[in-house]
């Protein structure tokens, strides 16, 4: 667990929308669940792959309730908190343009090393389909990336 | 990944190197949580409890029986020791057969 340490947390991360206090708590459920036995290795797969689907669904879950309870006075703050972060190409401002699902095939693949059958088992999608996201979302990044370097 | 697919590469390298300016809480092993007692586990207790207390209500003595022997009516009866067994009074008394007379004798007339 703690060799994948790091990885979950930069993948908590980027489910989280780089809002690092959001990955923080849910790395802290994705814990819990797992402690409490509510999330098992079945070792079906890897045991990273397994942790980032677990990772993947306890962020949908949390994002949905925190967007469910949040005060319409603190939205504002959350998407400052997204625009943040400062450098010449803004890396993950270029990313997030992308289609949620086309991003987060292209950060497992290229990010975090991932094969496209372990991608398709931590999005919980059909590996037609991933193939399909990843080539598209390829052909949109060199898109975007060509019009930022013009 | 292909070669072609370098540029790519190099985009979430960088990216990889500007997220790891912000670095990762540090892992206190997982959280522990004091375990719910779930209602099944208090099933084999609180049926045994049951059965002990319905037990009681069915064969406990009831009150009419307790008045009964209560020490108020109890009789003693206690045997003294005595010199005298008592049994040679029936070894004494000789009944022999020449005098006994039936107890209905006297139904029989003899004229």
């Amino acid at each position: 667990m703690q060799a994948h340490h790091e990885d979950a947390f930069r993948w908590a991360s980027q489910c989280c929308r780089y809002n690092h206090h959001d990955a923080e708590e849910v790395l802290q459920m994705t814990y819990l669940k797992i402690a409490e036995g509510k999330a098992r290795f079945n070792e079906r797969s890897a045991f990273k792959t397994w942790l980032f689907a677990v990772i993947r669904y306890t962020a949908l879950d949390y994002l949905k309730k925190r967007v469910r309870f949040a005060a319409l006075d603190q939205l504002p703050v959350l998407a400052e908190e997204q625009d943040s972060g400062e450098s010449t190409l803004d890396y993950r401002r270029l990313l997030a343009r992308l289609p949620e699902q086309q991003q987060r095939v292209l950060l497992l693949t290229f990010y975090h090393d991932m094969s496209l059958s372990e991608v398709a088992d931590v999005m919980e999608l059909h590996i037609g389909t991933v193939r399909t996201h990843y080539s598209r979302g390829k052909d949109a990044l060199r898109t975007l990336l060509k019009k930022e370097s013009v | 990944m292909t070669p072609q697919e370098d540029d790519l590469r190099d985009f979430f390298s960088e990216l990889r190197a500007e997220d790891e300016q912000t670095a990762a809480p540090l892992f206190t092993g997982l959280p522990r949580r004091k375990p719910r007692i779930k209602i099944w586990q208090l099933a084999t207790p609180l049926g045994a409890a049951a059965t002990i207390l319905l037990l009681f209500l069915l064969y406990r003595p009831s009150p009419d029986a307790t008045a009964a022997t209560s020490p108020t009516n109890v009789l003693v009866i206690s045997l003294e020791a005595s010199e005298d067994p008592g049994t040679e009074s029936l070894l004494s008394i000789t009944d022999p057969v020449s005098t006994w007379e039936s107890p209905s004798a006297s139904l029989i007339a003899d004229f």
